[in-house]
C-alpha cells in the first residue's frame, strides 16, 4: 500500500460508491422481465388459491411435490452466505470481503423466497399465521412436536439472525453514504444507520456484536437444514427415515450455496468491473470448496445406497433401486452428473480459475441440486409401502412451473435491486483490510494500484 | 473553570492513536475517537476491557432457552395429547424449539446490547463530529478544562493532526 491511509480509503470508497451510479437501460430491462415472470407467479398463485391445490399436480400418493422441492432447494441456497461470511470473520480470512457481503444477501433473499413455498403448499394459505406458538379460542397452542412447527421456528430464526448480520455490517457503510448520495436515498441512508459515528466506544461494541452474531449464525444454519432434514426423517417413509439425513442435507445445501454464490458474484464482478476486489484468488477458493462439497455430497449418495443395501431392508432397497431405474431414475442420473461427476473437473486449476467454466460448473451443481431435492421428495412419496397405491407419474403442471420461475425471478429481482441501492462490497471492512496490510496481495482484496 | 472542547482531524489512525494516549496518559482531559473502520491501534489503547455485549447475549440466549422449553412443555401439560404411550413431555421436540429461541434471543439480547452501549438510535451527532470522519479521516475529540487548550493543542499538533478546531 502506497500513500496516507485517507488517499487509500477515499480510493477504495470511491470504487464502491460507483457501483451504486444509476443503472442503464440493460438493467431496467432485465428488472423488467424478471418482474414479469415474478408477476405472472403471482397471478398463478391467486389462480390456484381460487381454485385449489388441484391444480398443483399433487396425486395420490404423490401429496408433496414441486413446492416442497422449492423450499428445500431456496433454504439450502441459504446456507452459504451467512455461513460462509461467518465463519471467514471468525477465521479472520481477508479475502472474505470481497465475497461476504453479496452473500449475505443472497442467503436473506433466498430465506425470503424459500420461507414462502411451505404457504404456498397449504390448501388455505391465508391461515398460515396458525403456525404462530399463540393461544387460539379454544385453549390450544400449536403442536411443538410436530417438525414442521420446527420449520417455521427455525426459518424464522434464520431470517432475523441473517437479516440483523447483513444489517449490522451495512451501518458503518450507510453512514458513510449518507454524505456521498443525494435524493432520497441520502434520507433512507440517514435514517437507517441510526446516527452512527465510528467513535471507539461505538466500534468497541461493534466488533463484539459482530463477533457474537458470526459465532451464532454457524450452528444456527447447521440447525435450520438439520431440521429441514427432519421433516423427513422422521416419517417412516423408505427413502427418507435416515440418520444420515442431517448431515447429508446439510453438505447438500452448503454444496447449492457455494454453488449460488459462485453464479450470482461471476456476473457482480464483470458488471461492476470489481477485478481488483473479486480476485482469482476469491473464484479459486469457491472452486476449490465447491469440489469438497461435491466430494462429501457423492459419499453421501454412495452411503445411501450402501445402507439401502447392506440393512436388508426390502422396501429401503427396491426404493433406492427405483432411484436408478424406475420412472425417476432419468433425474437421478441428471442429479449424479452435476453433483458428484462435473464437479470433478474442479480438481484441475485451469478450469477451477476459467471463470466461464466454474461458472458452467455451478450453474449444473445447481440443476443438479434442484433434481436432488426432487428425486427425494418425489420418488420416496411414489413408491411407498402399499404397491397398490403406487400411482402414476408424478408431473409438475403449468401452475408448479410458473411458480418455481417466479421465485427464480424474484431471488434475482431482489438481489439486482440490493447491488444498486446497498454497497455489494463492505467499505469499511476493505479500509481495515487495508490499514492492516502494509503489502498488498491477493488475499487482501485491496488493488494494487492503491 | 470551563469546560471546551478541541478536535484534532488526522489523516491516518496511527497518528490519531498516538495523540489519543498521550492525551489520556498526560490525563489532560476525556478523550472520544472518531474513525472511518475500526483502528486496532486506537481501539487497543483506549479500551482494555471487555465488552458488556457478551452478557446481553447470555442473558438473551438464557431466556430463550427457558422460553423455548418451558412454553411448549407446559402447551403438553395444558392439552395432553398422549399418542403410543409416549411421555407427555417429549424432550426432543423441546430441544429443537429450545435451541432456535436460544439463538433468537441471544442474537436480540446482543443487538440490543450494542445499541443501549452505543447510545444509538441518535438523531444528531456530537458537537465538532465532522462527516469525514466516515470517509477518509481520524479524528481525536478532547473535553477538557480551558487551561489545558494550549497544552492539548501542542499535543494534537505534534502527534501530526492537520487541522484542529475549538467549541
Amino acid at each position: 500500500m502506497t500513500g496516507s491511509e485517507s488517499t487509500t480509503f477515499r480510493r477504495l470508497s470511491d470504487d464502491i460508491v460507483r457501483t451504486l451510479k444509476p443503472p442503464g437501460a440493460v438493467y431496467y430491462c432485465t428488472l423488467g422481465v424478471l418482474l414479469a415472470v415474478l408477476a405472472f407467479g403471482v397471478y398463478t398463485f391467486y389462480y390456484q388459491v381460487q381454485t385449489g391445490l388441484g391444480v398443483a399436480g399433487y396425486q395420490h400418493p404423490v401429496q408433496w411435490g414441486v413446492y416442497i422441492t422449492n423450499f428445500v432447494f431456496w433454504i439450502g441456497i441459504t446456507h452459504s452466505g451467512t455461513l460462509i461470511s461467518a465463519v471467514l470473520f471468525l477465521f479472520r480470512a481477508p479475502w472474505r470481503t470481497g465475497v461476504a457481503r453479496a452473500s449475505e444477501a443472497m442467503t436473506v433473499f433466498a430465506i425470503m423466497i424459500g420461507g414462502l413455498f411451505p404457504i404456498v403448499h397449504l390448501g388455505r394459505p391465508y391461515f398460515f399465521y396458525w403456525l404462530m406458538p399463540y393461544i387460539n379460542e379454544r385453549q390450544l397452542y400449536v403442536n411443538f412436536r410436530s417438525p414442521l412447527i420446527w420449520d417455521f421456528v427455525a426459518i424464522l430464526t434464520y431470517l432475523t439472525v441473517s437479516v440483523t448480520f447483513l444489517y449490522i455490517g451495512l451501518i458503518p457503510d450507510m453512514a458513510e453514504l449518507r454524505q456521498r448520495v443525494p435524493g432520497w436515498r441520502r434520507r433512507v441512508y440517514k435514517m437507517l444507520s441510526l446516527g452512527w459515528v465510528g467513535s471507539d466506544r461505538q466500534w468497541f461494541h461493534y466488533m463484539s456484536l459482530y463477533g457474537f452474531l458470526a459465532a451464532i449464525a454457524i450452528p444456527l444454519a447447521v440447525s435450520v437444514h438439520s431440521i429441514v432434514s427432519w421433516d423427513f426423517a422422521t416419517a417412516i417413509t423408505p427413502g427418507w427415515h435416515s440418520t444420515i439425513f442431517a448431515p447429508y442435507f446439510v453438505s447438500g445445501a452448503i454444496f447449492s450455496g457455494v454453488a449460488m454464490m459462485i453464479t450470482l458474484l461471476i456476473p457482480l464482478k464483470t458488471v461492476f468491473g470489481l477485478d481488483a476486489y473479486m480476485t482469482r484468488l476469491h473464484f479459486e477458493n469457491l472452486g476449490k470448496l465447491l469440489l469438497t462439497m461435491s466430494l462429501i455430497m457423492g459419499y453421501a449418495y454412495g452411503m445411501e445406497f450402501f445402507t439401502a443395501w447392506y440393512s436388508g431392508n426390502i422396501f429401503e432397497r427396491d426404493t433406492f433401486l427405483d432411484r436408478v431405474v424406475g420412472q425417476y431414475g432419468p433425474f437421478t442420473w441428471v442429479m449424479l452428473a452435476c453433483n458428484v461427476f462435473i464437479p470433478l473437473l474442479l480438481f484441475s486449476r485451469r478450469i477451477r480459475t476459467h471463470l466461464g467454466a466454474l461458472l458452467s460448473i455451478a450453474v449444473a451443481a445447481l440443476v443438479g441440486m434442484w433434481l436432488e431435492r426432487y428425486v427425494i421428495v418425489v420418488s420416496s412419496l411414489s413408491r411407498g409401502f402399499d404397491p397398490a397405491a403406487w400411482g402414476e407419474l408424478y408431473q409438475p403442471t403449468w401452475v408448479e412451473a410458473s411458480m418455481t420461475a417466479a421465485s427464480f425471478a424474484g431471488f434475482f429481482l431482489l438481489f439486482l435491486v440490493f447491488v444498486k441501492v446497498f454497497p455489494c462490497i463492505s467499505i469499511s471492512e476493505l479500509k481495515e483490510v487495508a490499514t492492516e496490510h502494509t503489502e498488498t496481495d491477493d488475499m487482501t482484496g485491496v488493488p494494487e494500484r492503491v | 473553570m470551563s469546560q471546551v472542547r478541541i478536535l484534532g482531524v488526522f489523516r491516518d489512525g496511527s497518528s490519531a492513536a498516538r495523540a489519543a494516549v498521550a492525551v489520556r496518559t498526560q490525563g489532560l482531559g476525556e478523550v472520544v475517537t472518531f474513525s472511518p473502520t475500526p483502528d486496532h491501534a486506537i481501539l487497543g489503547a483506549l479500551r482494555k476491557d471487555v465488552s458488556p455485549v457478551r452478557l446481553f447475549t447470555l442473558v438473551g440466549a438464557v431466556i430463550g432457552c427457558l422460553l423455548g422449553f418451558i412454553l411448549p412443555a407446559y402447551t403438553m401439560l395444558d392439552w395432553p395429547l398422549i399418542t403410543g404411550g409416549k411421555p407427555t413431555i417429549s424432550i426432543p421436540p423441546l430441544v429443537v424449539i429450545s435451541f432456535a429461541v436460544t439463538m433468537l434471543l441471544g442474537a436480540l439480547g446482543a443487538v440490543a446490547g450494542f445499541l443501549s452501549l452505543s447510545g444509538l438510535p441518535v438523531l444528531a451527532p456530537p458537537a465538532l463530529y465532522d462527516s469525514r470522519f466516515s470517509e477518509d479521516r481520524f479524528g481525536v475529540l478532547v473535553t477538557c478544562e480551558s487551561d489545558r487548550i494550549d497544552v492539548i493543542r501542542g499535543c494534537l499538533r505534534e502527534c501530526g493532526a492537520e487541522e484542529l478546531q475549538e467549541k
